[in-house]
């Protein structure tokens, strides 16, 4: 059995949404603005952080791990302790994905079987273009092109 | 060839250990050593073999080091947080912000005698300190509180400019 786990971002929020069978989940995500996951597709595990005793079951905290070198902040990064767990806000993430700890343990129950490659999670950037482009600047940008303003004698 | 080179340098890194230290709490495991050698050099460490195994794998050594920790030597914890601080390495960044202030509050001299012994570690180690405040929804208010309180003993065993980056860091949210 392979699951699907969608991160969209938009504007310093996004929504994981995940469905299978009975459980269908749309929910507000956070993490660290300063650590950001690139957008794209990656091989999630359901797991437990080991050193985490605050699990929704009473054991350690449940998690979907997305494997080693995952790539951050768009400048060839890479990093290896990139989770989904719970958390209320950004203050809760170093880089990892956060949502509320119910809707973890609703996701993570239903994923069997646990320790196993079985997850794509795709992230992905929400771009909004409203408007129109301002118009061109021709004066400022012949200033520019000068390096200041141009002598006409 | 490449394992005897690591052996050396992991038999190296026991001879470095502190003799005080050594008889209150047992030497790390070399097979740590060698773990913690590969995680600094960037390699995936060689005896987990699967990218799953990798990842409980440090976290177990996270656990073994913090043990030793609070028997009194922090040194091999504090240097972990270092490398994991260094990588990113998010779970465990946020296992650093909540376990390493208790530590420090149970036993700030052992603490702060690992600090000054390798100072160059003194910028993460205040850095994980730092990020237990406001972390994971504790409160920030206490960080002005530790601050007043701690700020002397931190001046007294740290040498000046590695204890200024410390109070630097410890004053500011993460």
């Amino acid at each position: 059995m392979s699951y699907a786990i969608n991160v969209v971002r938009k504007n310093g929020t996004g929504t994981l949404s995940f469905k299978s069978g009975s459980v269908s989940i749309s929910e507000t995500c956070w993490w660290d603005e300063n650590v950001v996951i690139d957008a794209g597709s990656y091989t999630g595990y359901a797991t437990r952080m080991a050193n985490k005793t605050d699990g929704t079951d009473g054991g350690k905290r449940e998690a979907i791990w997305l494997g080693l070198k995952v790539p951050y902040n768009g400048d060839g990064s890479t990093a290896n302790g990139f989770f989904i767990h719970k958390g209320t806000n950004a203050s809760w993430s170093d880089g990892c994905i956060v949502l509320p700890g119910a809707k973890v343990y609703q996701m993570w129950s239903e994923i069997t079987p646990k320790e196993t490659g079985n997850i794509t999670v795709t992230i992905s950037d929400e771009t909004v273009e409203r408007g129109r482009p301002l118009d061109w600047d021709c004066t400022r940008n012949i200033h520019s092109f000068w390096g200041g303003m141009p002598a006409f004698e | 060839m490449r394992s005897q080179r690591a052996f050396r340098v992991v038999f190296a890194l026991g001879l470095l250990g502190s003799p005080a230290m050594a008889q209150e709490a047992p030497p790390p495991d070399p097979a740590d050593a060698l773990e913690m050698i590969e995680l600094m050099l960037g390699r995936v460490p060689s005896r987990h073999d699967s990218p799953l195994a990798v990842m409980h794998g440090l976290a177990d050594l996270y656990g073994r080091s913090l043990d030793q920790a609070k028997m009194g030597d922090p040194g091999l914890w504090v240097l972990l947080g270092d490398v994991v601080l260094r990588t990113t390495d998010a779970g465990l960044m946020q296992s650093y912000a909540a376990d390493m202030l208790p530590l420090y509050r149970q036993q700030p001299e052992a603490f702060l005698a690992a600090l000054s012994d390798a100072p160059w570690l003194a910028p993460s180690a205040c850095h994980h300190l730092s990020a237990y405040f406001g972390a994971e929804d504790r409160p920030e208010k206490d960080r002005a509180t530790f601050l007043k309180n701690e700020a002397a003993r931190i001046s007294d065993v740290l040498p000046k400019p590695v204890a200024g980056v410390c109070l630097d860091t410890l004053a500011s949210a993460q």
